[in-house]
């Protein structure tokens, strides 16, 4: 820690000598009379000043919490003596200090905890720590002043509303699920009836077709069967500002999304499209969800002016017939670019536009009519232009649930069903 | 009724300063850093006027703790300004700290009164003894800082 002169210091010892010298040259013994408490507080200053000696273990209750929820810092404090001391939580953007600061006072080779909260306000990786601690010397006249402690990792979770109903793919994969094929086979969804094949199994027979037509007759079930989906989260433009930005909400919605297909035995994947690309192979199973909540964690938007394509993402991190779903405000032409790439490249793509008009909310105020009007049809332009191509987009509001732009999805999908290659 | 200086009557003056220090005492006790703001207006204010109507010299006594006071108040204001918890025990322990210092500070007062008013002939010069002090305060001061913040 660095020391310097408290204010204290310099006031006393001018205040002292000027009685002092005003006393002398006056003949007034009351002057110096007046100002001796001050010489006594300097004095004994002098004498019990010491460095304090502080050594500060920084701790977490949990090292992983939820967005909305209060992380609680431990600190333990070694040292002393230190009559007045104080110690500042670290808040970086997302989180916010409950207690601010904690005064204290540290006796001599006293061992204590403290308690400091924070409330998380936004998801994230964080490093808290090193604190800023401010200390005085037993009398006030130096302080002393720096960061102690070593930084610890807390990870922040969004926090999601459960989806009860997704968007389903539109095909599925080989492995055992929760999604009716469109192939027949061993499952328990009825399909049709046909005449009996060498092969098929007896206790298929369907015997009141059977009786009717004299002829045997067997039911054909559907398979059931998973599908694999990507969510690609547009990280190339930030919009908002606080908890409620575009990539806060797609990222929330990703992890509402993926939570919901791996309920349903899907494999999910991630790719994070941006200034820095990211990527995470489909898996499934429960414990997939925390690999795909922590590689949400690390979305960023990261300023870059490179072209990317998908020539950078790995061909096995897209699976062949997937169902993508793009999480973008449609606000950068390179993640267009990509999402028309992925439509051509035969992938069921749903586009979940975020309508960022609402986010920047003051901002829009101070911004000039025709300025707006003209990002406004820009964006008409590029959800347009994916329409025209057969891509559905669909517009989703923050105010309104996730769900209700999942139900216009379905709805687009059931009347205009995408073509499959 | 016993008057001070320029008419203020003792009778008024002597509960003041005892309720200016039971404000402080309380303060200190209660981990109250509002009541300390109290404690030197009361001791502060009767001096004050007395002084300034050329009143007798001892009350240059409280009235300097009353200065000390007020300023430590200050100081403790201004470190209490920023949003935050404190602790009792720290606000306890710091108005002990200014009480002990400030009452340390009075008898040194009173010791300054009882040299300065000895008649000139039979008692000591206080002129060299004024600047020597004062000198040498500051040097200790100086020497003091320079050595802190070097540490």
């Amino acid at each position: 820690m660095t020391s310097r002169r408290h204010p204290r210091l310099v006031a006393y010892a001018a205040l002292a000598a000027l009685g002092m010298l005003g006393g002398v040259a006056l003949g007034r013994p009351d002057l110096i009379a007046l100002v001796a408490p001050f010489a006594v507080w300097l004095a004994l200053g002098g004498a019990l000043s010491s460095r304090p000696r502080l050594r500060v273990d920084i701790g977490l209750e949990r090292s992983r919490t939820a967005e909305g929820e209060v992380a609680a810092l431990i600190l333990g404090l070694e040292g002393g003596p230190i009559p007045w001391l104080e110690l500042e939580a670290p808040a970086p953007a997302g989180l916010e200090a409950k207690t601010g600061r904690i005064r204290l006072c540290l006796s001599e080779g006293a061992r204590e905890t403290r308690r400091l909260e924070l409330t998380c306000k936004r998801w994230g990786a964080y490093r808290l720590g090193p604190i800023g601690a401010r200390a005085q010397d037993p009398f006030g006249l130096f302080q002393f002043s720096g960061e102690v402690g070593e930084g610890v990792g807390i990870r922040v979770y969004p926090s999601w509303a459960r989806l009860r109903q997704l968007v389903p793919p539109a095909r599925t994969q080989v492995f055992a699920g929760n999604r009716i094929a469109r192939q027949s086979g061993e499952g328990i969804e009825f399909a049709e009836v046909r005449e009996f094949l060498p092969g098929d199994r007896v206790r298929h027979i369907n015997w009141r077709v059977t009786a009717r037509t004299g002829v045997p007759h067997v039911n054909l079930l559907h398979l059931e069967r998973n599908s694999d989906v990507i969510l690609f989260i547009d990280s190339f433009t930030e919009v908002g500002q606080g908890r409620d930005t575009v990539l806060s909400l797609a990222v929330r919605a990703a992890a509402a999304l993926a939570e919901g297909h791996l309920r349903q035995r899907d494999r999910v994947g991630v790719v994070g499209f941006g200034g820095l690309v990211r990527w995470l192979h489909p898996a499934m199973g429960p414990r997939h969800l925390y690999r795909v909540v922590e590689a949400l964690l690390d979305t960023d938007v990261v300023t870059s002016y490179a072209w990317r394509d998908l020539e950078v993402i790995p061909p096995r991190v897209l699976p062949p017939a997937a169902l993508v779903v793009a999480l973008s405000p449609l606000l950068d032409p390179r993640s267009l670019g990509a999402m028309a790439d992925l439509h051509h490249r035969g992938f069921d793509l749903l586009v979940l536009e975020i309508a960022p008009e609402r986010l920047v909310g003051s901002e829009l105020q101070r911004v000039d009519e025709l300025a707006l009007r003209v990002w406004r049809a820009q964006r008409d332009a590029r959800r347009h232009r994916l329409q025209r191509s057969g891509v559905g987009v669909v517009e989703w509001h923050p105010e309104v649930p996730l769900e209700v732009a999942l139900a216009a999805a379905r709805e687009y999908r059931r009347s205009a069903r995408p073509a499959l290659r | 009724m016993a008057a001070v200086g320029g008419g203020l009557p003792l009778l008024w003056m002597i509960p003041i300063q005892v309720a200016g220090l039971l404000a402080l005492t309380g303060a200190a006790l209660l981990g109250r850093p509002a009541l300390v703001a109290l404690g030197p207006l009361l001791l502060g204010t009767p001096a004050a006027l007395a002084l300034v109507q050329r009143g007798p010299e001892l009350l240059a006594v409280p009235l300097g703790g009353a200065l000390l006071l007020a300023t430590e108040a200050a100081f403790l204001a201004g470190d209490l300004s920023s949003r935050g918890v404190t602790e009792a025990a720290a606000i306890r322990r710091r108005l002990l700290r200014v009480g002990g210092a400030t009452a340390l500070g009075m008898g040194a007062a009173a010791v300054v009164l009882i040299i300065g008013t000895v008649p000139a002939e039979g008692g000591l010069d206080l002129t060299l003894l004024g600047i020597a002090a004062a000198l040498g305060l500051l040097l200790a001061v100086g020497w003091l800082g320079r050595s802190r913040l070097r540490g």
